[in-house]
């Protein structure tokens, strides 16, 4: 009978011997690099129109969209794009890369005002005055309030995003900090380093790391931020009521749709042999 | 009591859980017709075909028109037959058809195709840039009004759902088509491997449809008796042949034969399709060339006009008339029978010889949606 029970217990326990690596997903952690002379970005003057540049400056880093792909095909476009599957249909200018998985290193995030839109990028900014300073002193566009005037504190600044967007701390505010967690660059010198993680991507032994930064154009706008009736959030506030833009849910499977001149391209795209390892991916190649 | 005569009536109680075979929900075909069939080629009707095609109309309703100063008009399914209505291949424009339900485990449905011209279709304008295909399967279909209070008595009766089918469209280019037409229905998924040996399905359909409540992907699709369309872009496409492929999702059990019609036509849906583009199509089983059933033209010109009320006071068997409250026709009577003759009367007045109301209005007679050989 003891042996019977043994035995029963031994069957029972093998019943747990499933282990979940048989899953082909992984969440794969790296580093994102972006030198700094690719970070450098050309604006006008929005009162003169005169050009002028802003180098070394992480708040000029524009949203990085990162995949995991099969391979890249430096054949397709004047820049490493990758590999895709058969055209379909006539909305779309190349077949769909049908990546494994993907992440954004920055994202756009809505600004509490509606001048604000698609202009404010998670992970770029340590304070709300950080934020009023760069558009005043660098891209010379300050931050405009509901009401038409320039927003010229951090505590008006914060306290109308907390009341418009019903927050109650900064954690709660993408673009302050590393708010919500978004990753946060840091000043390594030559380059600007991130972490990053693509969680629960398809891993297959082969597969590469590929992406590019959206680079502001010269009106700080962003192609991969879109605005306009009924696209994103709508802010319902008395009479502040717009929508606040979205990104496209298919900039990783069509990026050659929203890659224009100026963005900057991961040129050699490290491929992930062991997906417990990091990768480090640098953002080098500027589509000229 | 003994455990043997615990079995016993255990295998009683059993047995007695075997008491209804369920074939009443099974169709039983009648006719011969097949379950698979490929209807072969089809022209693509231009927008005035179009227009003449839906103007179409049955022998009595026909005669209606005439006697009201219109000219006679030929049924569609005559209008489909006729040689004169061909593409420039010889092609029919348009086809009314008939399957039986499939044998389990096999898809049953049509296919037939359709070729982009060589040369760029036009209406005179720019270059045609889309199709629209179109399949209505047997007959019609409407949501009953149910609501307490105000109901919509045009819909206080329910659907016969018996009497309805439903086919389900899909629309590829032919190069992508699995299937063998006229033995085995197909789709038009394929197959994409990446250079790491993934393998994706891809669906090569492009039947969209995009229209009110079946708007949605290649997958989505009308429910029974509906008609299902959806528009493929054509432009720069020339030469190419597409397929179109009617899947059998439920055959009527009222008869076990589920019938249709289908065409294409230039364009992209908008504004020409509904209900009431492809009348005609709920077809006679027993009968090898299509003949309208007897009342069916005449539910399809009562749904069309939306007078569902109206014809199925008349016709109720027509209708579900089992599950119609009571007060159903209570709003027809009141005017089309102010002296509660009775239904003959009723019908003898809606039918041949019009009504003044009780407030002085002159109603005309409406022979249109009155079945000559209707027995309730």
């Amino acid at each position: 009978m003891r042996t019977s029970t043994t035995l029963l217990l031994a069957l029972l326990a093998s019943g747990c011997a499933y282990s979940e690596d048989a899953l082909q997903h992984f969440d794969v952690r790296g580093k994102v690099r972006i030198p700094k002379d690719m970070t450098t970005i050309t604006v006008n003057d929005p009162e003169t129109g005169e050009a002028y540049t802003i180098e070394n400056d992480v708040r000029a880093i524009g949203p990085i969209w990162l995949g995991v792909y099969s391979g890249v095909d430096d054949r397709l476009f004047d820049y490493p794009h990758p590999e895709v599957g058969p055209v379909l249909g006539t909305d779309n200018p190349t077949g769909n890369t049908y990546p494994y998985g993907s992440m954004s290193v920055g994202r756009p995030d809505w600004g509490c005002y509606q001048t604000m839109n698609c202009k404010l990028i998670t992970g770029r900014y340590s304070s709300y005055d950080d934020v009023i300073e760069f558009f005043r002193d660098e891209v010379r566009d300050p931050v405009i309030n509901q009401l038409g005037d320039e927003v010229t504190s951090g505590i008006e600044y914060r306290e109308h995003c907390y009341e418009t967007g019903y927050l109650t701390s900064d954690q709660e505010v993408g673009f302050i900090g590393n708010g919500g967690g978004e990753p946060y660059f840091e000043d390594m010198g030559d380059y600007f380093e991130a972490e990053t993680t693509i969680y629960h991507t398809l891993w297959l032994e082969g597969a590469v790391v590929w992406g590019w930064m959206d680079t502001p154009s010269r009106t700080f706008d962003f192609s991969t931020c879109q605005e306009g009736d009924s696209l994103g959030w709508q802010v319902f506030y008395y009479d502040e009521q717009y929508f606040t833009g979205q990104v496209p849910i298919d900039l990783l499977n069509f990026p050659s749709k929203y890659i224009f001149q100026g963005d900057v391209v991961v040129q050699d795209p490290p491929v992930i042999d062991d997906p417990d390892k990091e990768f480090t991916v640098e953002i080098n190649f500027r589509y000229e | 009591m003994s455990n043997k005569h615990l079995s016993i009536l255990f295998g009683l109680l059993v047995v007695t859980g075997c008491d209804r075979e369920g074939l009443d929900y099974l169709p039983v075909a009648q006719g011969d017709h097949p379950a698979v069939v490929d209807i072969g080629t089809l022209g693509i009707m231009s927008l005035d075909q179009l227009e003449e095609f839906k103007a179409t109309r049955f022998a009595a309703q026909s005669a209606v028109i005439v006697e009201r100063g219109g000219d006679a008009v030929v049924s569609p399914i005559d209008w489909c037959a006729d040689p004169a209505h061909v593409d420039a291949q010889g092609n029919p424009l348009c086809f009314f058809g008939q399957l039986s339900g499939s044998t389990d485990g096999v898809r049953g449905g049509a296919t037939y195709s359709f070729q982009v011209p060589s040369d760029p279709l036009s209406d005179g304008g720019d270059p045609i840039s889309s199709v629209c295909v179109i399949v209505d399967p047997e007959s019609v279909f409407w949501n009953q009004s149910i609501a307490p209070t105000e109901r919509e008595e045009t819909y206080a009766f329910p659907d016969f759902p018996n009497d309805d089918g439903d086919l389900d469209l899909f629309v590829g280019m032919t190069s992508y088509y699995t299937g063998s037409p006229g033995v085995e229905l197909g789709d038009f998924k394929g197959f994409y491997t990446d250079s790491l040996g993934r393998q994706l399905e891809i669906e090569y359909g492009e039947c969209i449809q995009a229209s009110g409540t079946r708007r949605g992907f290649n997958a989505a699709h009308a429910g029974r008796a509906a008609a299902e369309f959806c528009a493929i872009e054509i432009g720069s496409r020339y030469g190419v042949p597409f397929t179109v492929v009617l899947d059998t999702f439920s055959v009527p059990l009222d008869d076990g034969v589920l019938s249709y019609g289908t065409l294409v036509v230039e364009g992209d849906c908008r504004g020409v399709v509904d209900e009431c583009t492809v009348r005609g199509e709920s077809l006679e089983p027993t009968v090898d060339t299509p003949v309208a059933r007897d009342c069916t033209p005449e539910l399809e010109e009562a749904s069309c006009s939306a007078r569902m009320q109206d014809f199925c006071c008349l016709h109720p068997t027509m209708c579900w008339d089992e599950q119609a409250p009571e007060d159903a026709c209570d709003t027809f009577n009141e005017v089309w029978d102010p002296n509660n003759e009775g239904i003959e009367k009723a019908r003898d007045n809606y039918c041949n010889l019009g009504i003044t109301t009780a407030a002085g209005d002159e109603l005309e007679p409406s022979p249109e949606l009155c079945c000559a050989a209707y027995e309730g």
